[in-house]
């Protein structure tokens, strides 16, 4: 993928335009990470509510009900559901990993196997999040392989 | 619970084509008719214990050494459930269960060791992905 910017003077509005042979599932997802640079959720901490960017978290989680977005120090609530999350990242480099999670693939340094099978991926803060086995094929796509 | 079910099911079909060969086996040395519904409430019983074992085993939460540990003792149980059923004809010297507790080991140990290299494939795998993802946003970048 060739990436080329270019600077007008008098242009009022930054301009993507992406050309490609053919709309495949490479484009798609490129065109849905762009739009998440205009796209804003929101999250509750302190009982104060703030504009949280999707590139800015490192992954999601549910419990008790209640879904929480890890930025790099922060642990926002937010008063989504995990698959409105899920719809709403979709073809982006979020993914979901297990029951409870949807993780930002960007955000993963290395991935690490335990005896017995399990998966884990350390993120670029240190946490540690398990890759439910379902999963592993998913992340795969995401990251390239087949 | 539908995942520890699945388990109890593949786990019993094994084990019941298993006991039907022993059982086979014990008739034509022995000539004993070894009675069917014990032969089946042992194979009922014992598989409580095999997918308890490989349920612990897989389970992703929880430190990983501990639950492969707790998966082999769950299985110990069997073998003193198989000497009430087979006991006379089976383990007819003492020694017999021990020698069927090291089979067990060597056999659990095999499977550690299987899904542990397969994992550690799949890990290298990830990783040269994601090596190679991030080599090829650097050169985007540049």
């Amino acid at each position: 993928m060739k990436i080329k910017v270019e600077e007008i003077m008098n242009l009022e509005e930054t301009e993507v335009i992406v050309r490609c042979s053919a709309v495949d599932e490479e484009v798609k997802r490129l065109v849905s990470t762009l739009r998440l640079f205009e796209e804003h959720l929101f999250g509750k901490l302190n009982d104060r509510t703030y504009p949280l960017h999707p590139k800015q978290v490192f992954y999601f989680e549910s419990v008790d009900n209640k879904v929480f977005a890890y930025t790099q120090k922060e642990t926002y609530e937010t008063s989504y559901k995990l698959y409105e999350l899920e719809v709403f990242l979709k073809n982006t480099s979020f993914i979901r990993v297990n029951k409870t999670t949807i993780l930002d693939a960007g955000k993963i340094t290395s991935f690490r196997s335990a005896i017995n099978g399990r998966m884990e991926a350390i993120l670029k803060n240190g946490e540690k999040i398990i890759i439910s086995r379902t999963y592993v094929g998913a992340i795969k796509m995401i990251l390239g392989g087949r | 619970m539908k995942k520890y079910l699945f388990i109890y099911a593949v786990a019993f079909t094994l084990l019941m084509i298993v006991f039907t060969f022993l059982s086979i086996a014990i008739f034509r040395r022995t000539e004993i008719v070894i009675p069917f519904t014990r032969v089946v409430v042992t194979g009922f019983i014992m598989t409580v214990f095999i997918s308890l074992s490989v349920f612990f085993f897989r389970l992703e939460k929880g430190n990983s050494i501990v639950n492969t540990v707790i998966g082999f003792i769950i299985l110990l149980p069997d073998l003193i459930i198989m000497r009430r059923t087979f006991g006379d004809w089976l383990f007819r010297f003492s020694s017999t269960i021990y020698l069927l507790a090291v089979l067990v080991a060597i056999i659990y140990s095999a499977a550690v060791i299987v899904v542990s290299r397969k994992a550690k494939k799949e890990e290298a795998n990830l990783n040269r992905l994601l090596k190679q993802k991030q080599k090829e946003e650097d050169e985007a970048e540049k």
